[in-house]
């Protein structure tokens, strides 16, 4: 019986949280400081901009596309927040205007991608080249401050005991998952990810569908980039590096496939806190961020070829 | 079944050429309902353009379209399925990684009043259909992709009906199937016939058409050589019909 009941277990929804707490598990043993509520909001509150990324890039992937440039896109985001929101003097200006950035710059990965149909990969290397580039010529390379002080509590505020960024994150985490569980959009994301041709001769615009992936992983973007900002007070044009590395992470540690067709915001969210627990379990056991890059490349690998494993099976 | 006068849909005189070339010189082909009307011809015979023409994705040149009886325009797919015209496509047009009732909505989803896809209505729909083509499938819940190919050919077939298809373009829809698929495949097309939908089966398959089809056309080089009733002719008169692109005396010297 206890065979059979294994047998029935549905790894592929168990198995991402089952690592998940079997890791946070090790770190309370290791260490009597990371089951605290002080670190744990902490951790929160620093995966909340990885988060918004990883949600955006989440429907991407699921539609069998990439945005490797949303790291890139945070930096000019932030510049753009912190230069408008210092000229102007006026915060939700900035604030909107660095939302806008974000969502226009997936627009231009959208179009180039959906409506011209180059491939994804390489349409954002150029815009994350290009929006690198625009985010350091925009105050030479030099970080601007002086933003208002109140701005600071979206990123460093709380609301009771959590974070603001935290209950942010959750609320675009509730809409996403959502959208892409429940609504028709989100079927068609995954359709398409399964088999493009067969959702466009059901009459099914797959140019627009995979144009608003982009604008929607721009948006969160947008919203990731104006909360990180909001933390530090001043716009950076390096905040985002990497970040997209670690966007694609956590949709693959959390199930998504690469080339399309799998992947939900739950197992996405788990990624995210995945990533954010290892650093900051390793952090607290003082193993290097070298060697924390290590870890996390390997867990990237073994999930990708659990991945692979389990696509196999599934063809049997 | 087959004592509708008027065909369903009927081609007349259609010809196109795509630059020097003539790919159809003056065709005229009809249909009834329940009927299975099979197309056959080598290569560049024309059967593939004569079928995309009717299914809305090239234009003809010259010639007119009758559905039931008058004249109709069918310049996109979309007038052509607005008449009730479904293609299925050679290769599955299903999204793996779905489940069945997923492909069989797929873009004409059932939502509930505020948007939310209404899984449940989606599967009894479904089932429902499956039960009144007589199709077994275990679990709907599946990814289709666990599916054998003979049944998710009958989920694509299946799913162009149940939308209220009038007419089944089919191109060569076993072409990629085993040999107890194909038969599932078959019984389903037969079935369908007897609901009164009219087959446009194109095949390479002499045996397979001749134990489909009312009537075969064959084609030759663009233009239409001749039509014959399943129960008037033999395989041999159409090989032959195929090969010389002449309707008198065939090969019968041996």
């Amino acid at each position: 019986m206890f065979i059979q009941w294994i047998k029935g277990i549905d790894w592929q929804k168990v198995g991402i949280p089952l690592a998940f707490f079997t890791l946070c598990f090790i770190f309370t043993l290791s260490s009597n400081k990371f089951l605290t509520v002080r670190n744990l909001t902490n951790v929160a509150r620093q995966i909340s901009i990885l988060a918004f990324l990883s949600y955006g890039m989440t429907f991407v992937i699921v539609s069998g596309g990439i945005d490797i440039s949303v790291g890139s896109a945070v930096s000019l985001i932030s510049m753009v927040t912190g230069g408008m929101m210092v000229s102007s003097g006026n915060i939700p200006y900035g604030i909107l205007m660095g939302i806008l950035c974000g969502t226009l710059i997936g627009g231009a990965n959208g179009l180039l991608v959906s409506l011209i149909q180059l491939p994804p990969f390489i349409v954002t290397l150029g815009t994350m080249t290009i929006c690198s580039g625009v985010a350091l010529l925009y105050a030479d390379g030099m970080p601007i401050v002086g933003l208002p002080q109140g701005f600071g509590v979206i990123g460093s505020g709380y609301i009771g005991p959590i974070p603001i960024p935290v209950i942010i994150a959750f609320i675009f985490f509730l809409v996403s998952a959502f959208i892409l569980r429940f609504t028709a959009y989100g079927r068609y994301v995954l359709a398409i990810g399964g088999n493009e041709e067969a959702v466009r001769l059901s009459g099914i615009n797959t140019k627009l569908i995979k144009l608003i992936a982009y604008v929607l992983t721009g948006f969160l973007t947008g919203i990731g980039a104006v909360v990180l900002t909001s933390r530090i007070i001043s716009g950076y044009p390096n905040l985002g590096l990497g970040m997209e590395l670690q966007a694609i992470a956590a949709v693959v540690i959390g199930g998504g496939t690469l080339g399309g067709g799998y992947g939900t915001m739950t197992g996405t969210l788990f990624g995210v806190m995945m990533i954010g627990v290892i650093q900051n379990g390793l952090n607290i056991l003082g193993v290097s961020s070298f060697v924390q890059m290590i870890v996390i490349g390997v867990i990237i690998i073994t999930s990708v070829t659990y991945d692979v494993y389990r696509k196999k099976r599934l063809a049997e | 079944m087959k004592v509708a006068l008027t065909p369903i849909i009927e081609m007349k005189e259609i010809s196109k050429h795509f630059g020097g070339v003539q790919a159809l010189r003056e065709v005229s082909i009809d249909l009834y309902e329940g009927e299975i009307l099979g197309i056959v011809g080598h290569n560049g015979a024309g059967k593939s353009t004569l079928i995309k023409i009717l299914s809305g994705a090239y234009t003809a040149d010259t010639g007119k379209i009758y559905f039931r009886g008058k004249e109709v325009e069918i310049r996109t797919p979309k007038d052509s399925k607005a008449l009730g015209i479904e293609t299925i496509y050679q290769h599955l047009a299903l999204a793996d990684n779905l489940n069945v009732p997923a492909n069989v909505f797929l873009g004409r989803e059932i939502k509930n009043r505020v948007g939310i896809l209404d899984e449940r209505s989606m599967e009894k729909e479904t089932r429902q259909m499956l039960e009144r083509l007589k199709l077994k499938i275990s679990s709907l819940k599946v990814r289709v992709l666990k599916l054998s190919g003979g049944q998710r050919q009958c989920i694509a077939i299946s799913r162009a009906v149940y939308f209220n298809a009038k007419i089944l373009i089919m191109d060569e829809p076993t072409a990629a199937l085993g040999v107890q698929e194909t038969e599932r495949v078959h019984d389903l097309m037969q079935h369908l016939k007897n609901e009164g939908i009219g087959i446009i089966l194109i095949s390479h398959d002499l045996h397979d058409v001749f134990k489909l089809s009312d009537r075969i056309a064959v084609m030759k080089n663009g233009v239409l050589v001749g039509i014959k009733k399943i129960n008037e002719t033999t395989k041999d008169e159409v090989l032959a019909m195929i090969i010389l692109g002449k309707q008198e005396k065939p090969l019968k010297q041996n």
